[in-house]
């Protein structure tokens, strides 16, 4: 299971966006979190596996929260639904090294496309993903 | 004056070079194999060590590492009869000073020699680079080393910065750390992910949008470029950047200034540009999928990351730190490492590099749950799967090879190396006089030998010269 989602508030956007991922990814292969805690605890398993995190963090408050799992995000590449755009909230997101920033205005088919992209781009298994990468090259060399 | 260590096997050349260097006061010794060479490196405070290729106990390109990583870090000029692009492009990547093709005059030596010393001399001289925060990046190989030294040269300059390497060997962590290390570091270090980001979208959150500039646009957004203003602007994956943008990118990267999507004013961003990716971007150029003039902008400083089986002795220490990183974030007690799993680390290929070893090392930790220490048998399967496989492949090579045993008592390793590489030695002479009919000229060229010295080697085997 290498995608987790944290939706704090279920709001109407985090509904649709929930229900076209089960869309785009099916059988469910993905996690959702509703606290901090609950997510914290996942990331820090032994054997967290965790690889593509979307996270909405429609408060400042929420953006606090997730800066507060530090090393644990390190290694997972996340994207973030902010509500602000003000330059010290950006300047705390980008601590994140975010791979895509969206807005809680935005359609959320733009999220679940980037966020499947990036399940397919991270969430493979190493020897995949080298045969993947090695097919796209030969293609490309044609 | 220098002190100059040769390592090739063919005698009468290392005595013509030696005298022609001792003319000119250097300190020279010699080394007719690798393992003569190696422990010679470690012994004295080479200033150069020339190596040849093809040697009786192996090929010295292999060996490079293990020649820099002795104290006195000696430049490496290497030298070969049978010189080949491939073999050039690995040597210079290895960390070589300089390939030469044999045969040549003593001049040009002398010339390489020169040039190889001047630059130890400045090197000496320079400042020594300041320490730097690169807490998440773990090795002190001389791969690493060099890879640091450029790190360091890329945190002193505002220049554009390319870094390359296989999947896995940490791009982005080199990419923050230049950022972290540079004057930028109090501003903004921005990701882009051109191959996660496709079509149009890329477009609008790279250069931003004003309200209505398209279907969608119900409010104006600041792109990433702008957000980068004062930071750092990290393009991963720049292979994948679509060649319309190329372009439109290019003028950014020449003027500092765009329009965002929809806009009348151009807005401008003073950012540093680093850019990574995996792929051979000359080779895109050359089949028309990545313009020239942008690669050219990109690569004002490249950093080339070493796979981690270039780096093999850093293998264990990077294991050790991610497993106490994973114990202490896990609330586990520490672990150790059993010799077996020390071993199979060590012999394993790491096709996905860093990044695979953390993920096994993060697999082995969950599968010794309670356990404290690690054993062979909490590796993933498909890595212990890979190293039978190839321990099966190296049982059945030695088998072949144990009919040149004496029977009886089995021989030391020095005696059973000696007896198979003599038995190869005498297999490839005959061969090789046969292929060439006797051509002793030909026999010469092919073998990268000089005539004396393929005249003591068939001396030595017995070898009739008539064919």
């Amino acid at each position: 299971m290498g995608l987790i989602v944290y939706t704090p508030s279920e709001n109407e956007l985090e509904r649709r966006f929930l229900t076209l991922l089960e869309m785009a990814i099916p059988k469910k292969k993905f996690e959702i979190y509703r606290s901090i805690g609950e997510m914290s605890a996942r990331l820090g398993m032994p054997l967290s596996n965790v690889k593509v995190a979307v996270l909405f963090a429609v408060t400042r408050e929420e953006i606090t929260r997730i800066l507060s799992l530090g090393d644990l995000m390190a290694d997972v590449k996340s994207i973030l639904i902010l509500s602000d755009e003000d330059n010290d909230t950006m300047a705390k997101v980008h601590k994140l090294r975010p791979r895509y920033v969206a807005w809680a205005d935005c359609d959320p088919i733009d999220i679940v496309t980037v966020t499947k992209r990036m399940v397919d781009l991270y969430d493979l298994p190493q020897s995949r993903r080298r045969k993947l990468q090695g097919d796209v090259r030969t293609l490309c060399q044609r | 004056m220098a002190k100059i260590l040769i390592i090739d096997d063919d005698e009468w050349f290392c005595s013509v070079l030696t005298e022609a260097m001792a003319v000119d006061g250097h300190e020279i010794q010699c080394a007719h194999a690798i393992e003569e060479g190696l422990r010679l490196a470690a012994s004295d405070a080479f200033d150069v060590v020339f190596l040849d290729v093809v040697l009786p106990d192996g090929n010295g390109l292999d060996h490079i590492s293990e020649i820099r990583a002795v104290s006195s870090e000696p430049e490496i000029i290497i030298l070969t009869g049978s010189g080949t692009p491939d073999g050039a492009e690995l040597a210079i990547e290895s960390g070589a000073w300089d390939y030469i093709q044999k045969p040549f005059p003593i001049s040009v030596i002398k010339l390489h020699l020169m040039r190889a010393l001047l630059y130890r001399a400045e090197r000496r001289t320079r400042k020594p680079a300041k320490a730097l925060k690169i807490d998440a990046i773990i090795g002190n190989s001389s791969r690493m080393k060099d890879a640091y030294d450029l790190l360091s040269e890329a945190t002193s300059t505002d220049v554009n910065v390319l870094v390359t390497g296989e999947t896995g060997t940490g791009k982005e962590l080199f990419a923050k750390a230049i950022h972290d290390n540079s004057p930028r570091a109090g501003k903004s270090f921005v990701v882009v992910d051109c191959a996660a980001l496709q079509g149009t979208l890329i477009e609008s959150i790279l250069f931003g949008h004003e309200k209505g500039a398209f279907t969608g646009a119900v409010q104006g957004r600041v792109g990433l470029i702008k957000q980068a203003d004062g930071g750092t602007l990290f393009l991963d994956e720049i292979a994948e950047l679509p060649l319309s943008l190329q372009k439109v990118f290019l003028r950014v990267l020449q003027e500092r200034r765009f329009r965002p999507l929809g806009g009348q004013r151009e807005v401008e961003s003073n950012f540093r540009l680093i850019a990574a990716t995996n792929r051979d971007l000359e080779s895109m150029v050359r089949s028309g999928q990545f313009r020239e003039d942008l690669l050219y902008r990109l690569r004002a400083h490249t950093i080339v990351l070493p796979p981690l089986r270039d780096h093999r002795e850093d293998i264990v220490p990077i294991a050790v730190h991610h497993a106490e990183k994973i114990c202490k974030r896990s609330g586990l007690d520490a672990k150790t490492f059993s010799p077996d799993f020390i071993e199979a680390l060590l012999s394993y290929h790491w096709p996905g590099n860093v990044r695979e070893l953390v993920n096994a090392i993060e697999r082995a930790v969950a599968a010794a749950s309670s356990a404290s220490t690690l054993f062979r048998k909490h590796l993933p399967r498909e890595i212990r799967v890979d190293l039978v496989r190839a321990s099966t492949g190296d049982r059945s090579s030695i088998s072949t090879n144990t009919e040149i045993l004496p029977s009886g008592h089995p021989p030391t390793l020095k005696e059973l190396r000696a007896s198979v590489y003599a038995k190869a030695e005498n297999e490839y002479l005959t061969d090789l006089l046969k292929m060439t009919a006797g051509n002793f000229e030909q026999a010469c060229r092919i073998s990268d030998l000089s005539q004396p010295r393929l005249y003591e080697l068939l001396r030595k085997y017995k070898i009739s010269t008539k064919v």
